[in-house]
């Protein structure tokens, strides 16, 4: 008679057979010596192995197995997350579009928290020219990141108040030119017609820096080798936008909708949750190349720099050195999650361009930047990337 | 200056509820997932980004049928996990972060150690979907889980056991010699 297969022998073991073969199985068990002897030798196996894998980390006691606890990480987790990926535009895009806060274009640069945003923005002088990713590890932040340094109260940053010019309303128009009438240049637009198209003015901030509460915000990230420039205290700093357009074609969901959702708090759903990718959906992102300027204009933007890589991650030697090799003047820094997106570079027109495409996703999201004449570029959209290039460089 | 403060609206009746039901599938399988990770990978932090991420991709998009989430949530975490790994190549990723639990012997402590570079060379030695298999299913994940992880027909997950743990005795056997399987 045939004797039973390892395989069945093994499922045999974990009672993993299905019906009709476990009865087969047991019954020729009953009567054949020779396969009750090799499921003993086999079980012994098993056992032993089991016992010897218990040497293995993690052990029972390894505080990172209670779920409890690895429930409230996870939701630290997931609010880093959401911050940075939950939405359908790229987070980015978001805050230039929301035009309140006075650090709205530089936002660009910094997908997360406010602070981040707060501390990119001092770059003594800022003209966009190029696009440069840096990955980073959400998981690798300090601990309550978020928390503690809305503590430390941004706001507290400039003294008593930064004067605003500009902003407002975001305006929808008909067309392209009612578009370029209320941006204050000639929009490009793709040929097809577009489902929304939508101008945010642009603005002026200005404020002048606190460097003592800088630092404070730096101790309450616990980066405390830090040491801040002397001529940071007392800086002002100046930032000028022009107009933002955006231009969504295809079935996207509408921006109203999508920024209501982006407002609420983390974890509440909302319309974007399950939202399905369209890839129809394509959104176009323009604005002027942003400015920032600094009195005295001869702060250097590399110690900032090096603070915001250090916030990201970095060690102080690494941030060190990445600081120094990146022109912070004149490059729009795009933080990316390490393992979130996979990013390379690509030519659009003859301008090097930066194409972020989402990983592990049926339908990825992709973002390509580019600048050209002074103006920044971003375009949108879900799926084939290579139809995102194509469209990019039709644009009239 | 008045920055836009984000308030968080109450939450819909709906994602509560979501969320309570996701944060008991979390609970379920948290442990076993993380331990399985944290063997294979050989790093406990590396296995805990992974995880996280995981779970984060199924609140994101729970599936239609929930009963072969182990498997489902095994296979994206360790996807997530070499990605990290391949992206991370310039910095010295693999340094194990897996250490022994001081035992306060050091006679125990090193035979503990020799176990473990044993069990890790005999791991090493494997096909890579034997010592998945191996893996988890010593971690108490059913065949149904093993199969959907490693994209395997169920049926073949009891050969495939099998075998790892013949070639595993074997090598580890080498490694480890006096200790009879």
């Amino acid at each position: 008679m045939t004797h039973l297969s390892e395989g069945d022998l093994r499922a045999h073991l974990d009672h993993e057979l299905p019906a009709s073969r476990a009865d087969q199985c047991a019954a020729h068990l009953l009567t054949c010596p020779v396969c009750q002897q090799r499921l003993a030798a086999m079980q012994a196996r098993v056992e032993h192995i089991r016992a010897t894998l218990q040497h293995l980390p993690p052990s029972s006691q390894a505080w990172r197995l209670n779920p409890r606890a690895a429930y409230r990480r996870f939701q630290s987790f997931t609010h880093t997350k959401e911050l940075s990926m939950s939405s359908k535009l790229p987070a980015w895009l978001r805050p230039a579009l929301t035009g309140a806060l006075m650090l709205a274009v530089l936002v660009a640069a910094f997908t997360l928290a406010p602070a981040r945003q707060a501390l990119s923005a001092f770059l003594s002088l800022f003209r966009v020219e190029q696009v440069t990713v840096i990955t980073f590890d959400p998981n690798a932040l300090p601990a309550n990141f978020a928390n503690r340094v809305d503590q430390a109260n941004l706001q507290t940053l400039f003294n008593d108040s930064v004067d605003v010019q500009g902003g407002g309303e975001l305006l929808a128009v008909a067309d392209a030119a009612a578009a370029t009438t209320a941006a204050g240049y000639p929009v490009r637009l793709l040929a097809q017609p577009a489902t929304e198209l939508l101008v945010q003015p642009g603005l002026t901030a200005k404020g002048t820096l606190q460097a003592a509460q800088l630092q404070a915000i730096l101790d309450a990230l616990e980066m405390k080798d830090v040491t801040l420039p002397k001529d940071l205290d007392g800086a002002t700093l100046t930032l000028q936008t022009g107009a933002a357009v955006v231009a969504s074609y295809g079935n996207c969901v509408r921006y109203a909708d999508l920024s209501a959702a982006t407002m609420r708090g983390p974890r509440t759903g909302g319309p974007m949750r399950g939202a399905p990718r369209d890839p129809s959906c394509v959104a176009l992102w323009q604005m002027p190349s942003p400015q920032i300027s600094a009195d005295p204009a001869t702060v250097d933007p590399r110690p900032l720099g090096e603070v915001l890589l250090r916030v990201l991650g970095r060690t102080p030697a690494e941030a060190r050195q990445l600081s120094q090799s990146i022109n912070w003047a004149t490059t729009l820094v795009i933080p990316i999650p390490t393992g979130a997106a996979d990013y390379r570079e690509v030519t659009v027109n003859g301008a090097t361009a930066t194409l972020i495409v989402e990983a592990e996703a049926e339908t990825p999201a992709y973002t390509l930047v580019w600048t050209s004449n002074g103006m920044v570029y971003a375009l949108f959209g879900f799926g084939d990337a290579a139809q995102g290039v194509a469209l990019a460089q039709s644009l009239k | 200056m008045t920055v836009a403060q984000t308030t968080p609206t109450p939450a819909a009746e709906t994602a509560t509820h979501r969320d309570q039901a996701f944060e008991a599938v979390f609970t379920a399988h948290w442990a076993r997932l993380f331990t399985v990770l944290a063997r294979t990978l050989g790093d406990e932090a590396l296995a805990e980004e992974a995880a996280q991420e995981a779970f984060w991709r199924l609140y994101q998009r729970p599936p239609n049928s929930w009963h072969n989430v182990g498997g489902w949530l095994y296979k994206v975490a360790l996807h997530v996990a070499y990605n990290a790994m391949r992206a991370a190549k310039r910095r010295t990723t693999h340094e194990s972060q897996v250490r022994a639990p001081a035992l306060g012997h050091p006679e125990a402590e090193a035979e503990q150690a020799l176990t473990q570079a044993a069990v890790q060379a005999a791991l090493q030695e494997l096909p890579e979907r034997a010592a998945h298999a191996l893996l988890m299913r010593h971690s108490g994940a059913s065949y149904q889980e093993i199969a959907s992880a490693l994209g395997v027909p169920p049926n073949t997950v009891g050969t495939l056991l099998a075998r790892a743990e013949a070639k595993f005795a074997q090598v580890f056997a080498r490694h480890h010699p006096g200790d009879v399987p």
